[in-house]
Formats: C-alpha cells, structure tokens, sequence
C-alpha cells in the first residue's frame, strides 16, 4: 500500500515529464485501437463481399473443383446437386442452400463474340441473401445499364445480366439479344438465345470485363446439365460457425463432396488480411519502440533525480526488490494513465471520424470506393492496453534495476 | 545493546587509506553517545557499519548481544527496519509525502495497518511538537521542524538504536539545541540508544557518553 501511494506520488511529482509520457502513451493507444478499428471494417467489408458474393458460409463442391480448372463445364460438378440442395435446407442449422452452376463459353452479339465466365443462379432465392441486386443497381448505373433488373424466377424465361464491361465490350445493353454458346457436360455444342435484362457492377474490373448471370434453368438448357451443380453456397443460421460446420455438413452430404468454409476460399480476403497484419504488425512494433523508449527515459530521469531518496528508504529497511516493485508500480499507474486518456480520445476521435461519412478511393483492383467506419473493437483495444503496459513494464525494469543496485551509503551522499 | 569490536572498515581516498582502523566501543541502552571527531576523522564510517550500512572489513557489531556484521543483506535489511533508526544531516525526508506519512513509512514497511501507523506515527509527531504540522509536506517545514520529523521517524518503529549523523549540522543553535534535548529525553523514555556522530561541543557537551575518533582510530580507547 505504502509502495503504492508512493508511486502514486511519484507519478505526479514531476508533472510535464508525466504529461509528456503521457501524452506519447495516450497516441500510442489512440493509433492502435483506430488502426484495429479500421482493420475490422475491412475485414468485415471484404467478409461480407465474399460471403454476400457467391461463397456463403460454406461452400460444397466436388473434390477435384478445388484442385485445379474444369476443362469444361461441369466437369467436376455434383451429379445431383438440386436433391442435395434440397436434403441441406432441411437442417435446423442451414437458412438456406443456393445452388450456382459456373460454365464458360462465348456470347455472340451477332458480328461480334466474346469468352464469358457464366454464373448460373436461383433467381427466386439468390437476392434474398446475395449481394446480387446491389450489383444490378451499381450496374444501371453505367452506360446501357438504364432499366436494369434481376432475373425472372420464370423458367421458362431466357435472360441474362452481363457484367458492365462485358457489355461494353459487346456493345450490348439492356434489351439487347445474345446467343450463349457452351458446350454440354457430353461434349456437344449449344446455344441459347437470352434477352439483356441488367448489367452488374462487381466492383472488380477482372469480373466486370467476363462475367455473366442467367438463371439455373438457363444454364441447364445450355449445358444440358438436369439436377448437376458446379457447387453449392450454403448459408448458416450462425455464420460464426462456418468451420465446424463445413465439417459437419461434408459428413452429412456423405462421400464424394467436400464442403469448405467460406475463409478457406476466399483467397483475397485471407491475402489483404495477411497483407494488413503484417503492416499494423509493423506499425505496432514502432509504436512500441516508441512508447519503450519514452517511458523508460522518463522513469530512469525519476531515478537519477531520486538517488538519495533511494538511499534514505534502503537505509530505513526497503528491499531491493521492492525498490523494483516501486518503480514497476510507477510504470502501472503511467500505462493506466496513458491508455485511459488514450481511450477517451480514441473514442472521440472515432466519434467524429465516423461523423463525417469520409468517402475512401477504392481499393487497387476495385472500382468501388466506401466509407469510412472505425469500429469500436473491444478486443482490439484491451489488446492495446495490455501490449503497451507490457511494455511499460519492461522499460520500467531496467530503472528498477539500477534503483536497486544503488549502494547505500553512496546513494545517501548522492547530491 | 550496541558493541563495536575492533571495527575496520577502509577505503582509499585520494591515494591513501582512510576509514576506521580497530575502533571498539559499547553504547548501552536509555543513552545518548557520541562520535565525536573532526571531518574525515570516521564518524560516518563507524555510523555506517554500525547501521549494518557498509560490512566491516575486519571486527564484530553485535546488536543486543547478537553478532549481526556477517548477516546476508536480507537480515540486514530486516535489523534496520525493526532494531535501527536514521537521523541525516540532511533529514532525508520523502518530499512527496507528508510530515504523518514520513513516519508512517517504517511502520508500514514493518507490517503495520495503515490505522495503526497512523497512530503511531501520530504519537511520536506530537512527541516532537510536530502535532500540528502532520499534513506538511517537507518543503513546508523548517530546517529543524523536517529534522525532528527525521527523528519522529527513526522512532516510529521503536528502535533499539537509532544512529545520527550530524543532524544539527544544518541547523541554527536555536533549533539545534532542543533537538538535542529532545533526543536526549527521547533516549531516556524509550530506553532506545543514541549513536550520534557531531563535531559539534554543543552535542558533545549533552552526551551520556563520548567517543573520540582521530585519522580513523579512537583517541580515548
């Protein structure tokens, strides 16, 4: 009690250096905790985008569809992916099962022709849980985009929404007709003709320039395909437990599938959150640097001052060791100082970042920007304040260890 | 309750050898004995090994009849809070903390509940005529309030010795004079012993007993 009142005092003695130590630790938190703000609306943001973007929770394909490319369509598909669908939406676990054909082939516009990459979808169930119709908005908003809509649940309709570059490229827009060309799961060649009813933004210039969507009916006509699916896009009641799950759902779809959660597919996620955590890694350990070398200025300058002070309270019966407690006491009340006042700053900040509604450029690759949203990440601040009073405490040890190592009668004669 | 036995504790100043050289003297309790002896006679040295401060190269200190020099810093670390008490010349108070929690301090290292040394403390504050100054700071007391707090302190946690190194060294002979009274009384009372070391004759002239140090040896040994 009386070490800690004592380093309480200390602590306010010299009131600008503490201030200042203060002040560094309080930036310290402030830049962790928002850069884990901001980390998280990405992770979430990107997330999001390969869940809402064809993925879902857990993917279930055939084996071989992860190894490598189909050399046609429905090479390694699920024979009767329509009745597995079926047997998965009654699981009190699964919200619902989205079966998706991905076939290529050409689309001609008559004079010209171009390679396609065709996503065959539920037109009734896809948009009550994919990002689908947001896209088809983004896409009206482009050239020949005016008038677009999604896809008609009729099956017996032959539509098509095509990415905005892809029509460009064709010189298609809403109303126009096109041919589909592919070939059968046997081999054989066939078209279809489908009326232009949407374009689609999906945000990346790649997809835009290839892709392709028409209803599962469609692509069955086309490929001949009856109930076989390149995969299944299964959604979860409890996203949060996509891993077991996959497992789970691979046992009860029994052999010859597997099932994947959705951040083992999602390449790009898991490659700009590699990319991000070895930035902020970075970050971190300058910023620990940083506040290490602050904090353990300011206690050894406490030290030097003190040196007869330390001399006075060894004579009077302190320990060694609880001269280093002291001084770890005084790098404590410092770290709860600086990451309170960092935590009060870091949530006005965030208040008024998330105010402004910042738009921020789109990612490289992308061609959409979003707003900026710092989120209040519990995790990531207690993680803060906890990495920085580790650090604190060890600045706080080298001090501790000099005060200790001070022989007595010199420290009394010390001036 | 204090012996020294052929004490030598050496150090090279300025190219030679200083220090104490087979310096023996006992203090008994309930009395106040000086070191007396010009600057760089060994009166800090001899307060030094005394206080368990700086082993002694060659000789004995017994404490209450108990051979304390050869004890691990630990044990030592231990006599000096509970059998020891420190008066500097410089008082050698904590600045950050009050006149009450300057003395509360050995008796909160000793174990004592914060009520406890509160009262304590108290007690021996009023017992050096500091009881209404027990919320002062040491920057807001005198040269001779701050030492009589000193010694409220060394006190506080009823040492059987209690050493003083010139404490009226930076005091006036107004203030100087009753706090050697005081200690003498205090001794008295409290049957604690005082080992006062002073170039002063108005310390000298107050002693129980004194003991006359020259070049590191004793004069009247």
């Amino acid at each position: 009690m009386i070490l800690l009142r004592l380093a309480l005092r200390n602590v306010a003695r010299q009131r600008r250096r503490t201030i200042l130590s203060l002040a560094v630790l309080a930036a310290g938190f402030m830049a962790l905790a928002l850069a884990g703000g901001f980390m998280s609306q990405t992770f979430e943001g990107l997330a999001d985008g390969a869940i809402r973007g064809g993925l879902g929770h857990v993917q279930i394909l055939h084996p071989k569809a992860l190894e490598g490319d189909e050399g046609q369509s429905l090479e390694f598909s699920l024979p009767d992916g329509e009745g597995l669908a079926a047997r998965l939406r009654r699981d009190p676990a699964v919200a619902e099962v989205l079966p998706r054909i991905q076939f290529m082939g050409l689309l001609s516009s008559g004079p010209r022709s171009v390679a396609f990459l065709g996503n065959a979808v539920d037109p009734a169930r896809e948009p009550r849980f994919m990002a689908s119709l947001d896209q088809v908005k983004d896409g009206a908003k482009a050239i020949g985009g005016k008038g677009s809509r999604w896809l008609s649940a009729d099956p017996a309709v032959r539509e098509v929404i095509l990415g905005i570059g892809l029509a460009k490229g064709l010189g298609a827009s809403v109303g126009s007709g096109l041919t589909l060309m592919s070939t059968t799961k046997d081999g054989a060649l066939n078209a279809v003709d489908v009326e232009v009813v949407g374009l689609q933004d999906l945000g990346l210039k790649e997809l835009n320039d290839r892709t392709l969507t028409v209803s599962l009916e469609t692509a069955a006509v086309l490929l001949d395909a009856g109930p076989a699916r390149s995969r299944l896009s299964v959604l979860l009641k409890c996203p949060e437990n996509a891993g077991p799950e996959a497992l789970r759902l691979q046992a009860l779809a029994k052999e010859g599938v597997v099932a994947q959660p959705w951040f083992e597919l999602a390449a790009f996620y898991r490659q700009v959150r590699l990319l991000y955590f070895a930035i902020f890694g970075f970050m971190g350990l300058v910023l620990a640097l940083v506040v290490l070398l602050a904090t353990a200025n300011t206690l050894l300058m406490s030290v030097l001052e003190r040196v007869r002070e330390f001399g006075t309270l060894r004579a009077l019966g302190l320990r060694p060791g609880q001269l280093v407690v002291l001084l770890q006491l005084e790098g404590a009340v410092l770290g709860l100082l600086g990451s309170a006042l960092g935590l009060a700053l870091t949530l006005l900040l965030r208040a008024g970042l998330n105010a402004l509604h910042l738009q921020m450029p789109a990612p490289p690759g992308t061609s959409h920007g979003y707003e900026l949203r710092i989120f209040f990440v519990p995790g990531v601040y207690l993680a803060a304040f906890l990495g920085l009073q580790a650090v604190i405490q060890i600045s706080a040890l080298f001090p501790g260890l000099k005060a200790a190592r001070l022989r007595i009668t010199e420290a009394l004669r010390h001036i | 309750m204090l012996e020294l036995r052929a004490i030598t504790r050496t150090y090279t100043l300025g190219g030679e050898r200083a220090g104490v050289f087979e310096v023996s003297l006992s203090v008994a309790a309930g009395t106040l004995a000086v070191l007396a002896g010009p600057s760089g006679s060994g009166k800090t040295t001899l307060l030094q090994v005394a206080g368990l401060l700086e082993p002694p190269d060659d000789g004995e200190v017994l404490l209450e009849g108990v051979l304390v020099s050869g004890l691990s810093e630990k044990a030592r670390c231990a006599l000096r809070l509970e059998k020891l008490g420190f008066v500097f010349q410089s008082f050698n108070l904590v600045p950050v903390l009050d006149a009450l929690e300057n003395t509360m301090l050995p008796l909160q290292l000793q174990g004592f509940t914060e009520a406890q040394a509160r009262d304590r403390a108290s007690e021996m504050l009023a017992r050096v005529g500091l009881a209404d100054r027990l919320a002062h700071r040491p920057g807001q007391l005198s040269g001779g309030q701050q030492q009589r707090v000193a010694i409220a302190r060394a006190l506080a946690g009823s040492p059987r010795l209690v050493l003083a190194d010139e404490p009226t060294a930076n005091l006036d002979h107004a203030h100087g004079g009753p706090l050697l009274e005081l200690m003498a009384v205090l001794a008295r009372e409290l049957g604690t012993a005082f080992l006062v070391a002073s170039h002063d004759p108005a310390v000298i002239g107050r002693a129980d007993a004194v003991f006359r140090l020259e070049d590191g040896r004793r004069l009247d040994a």
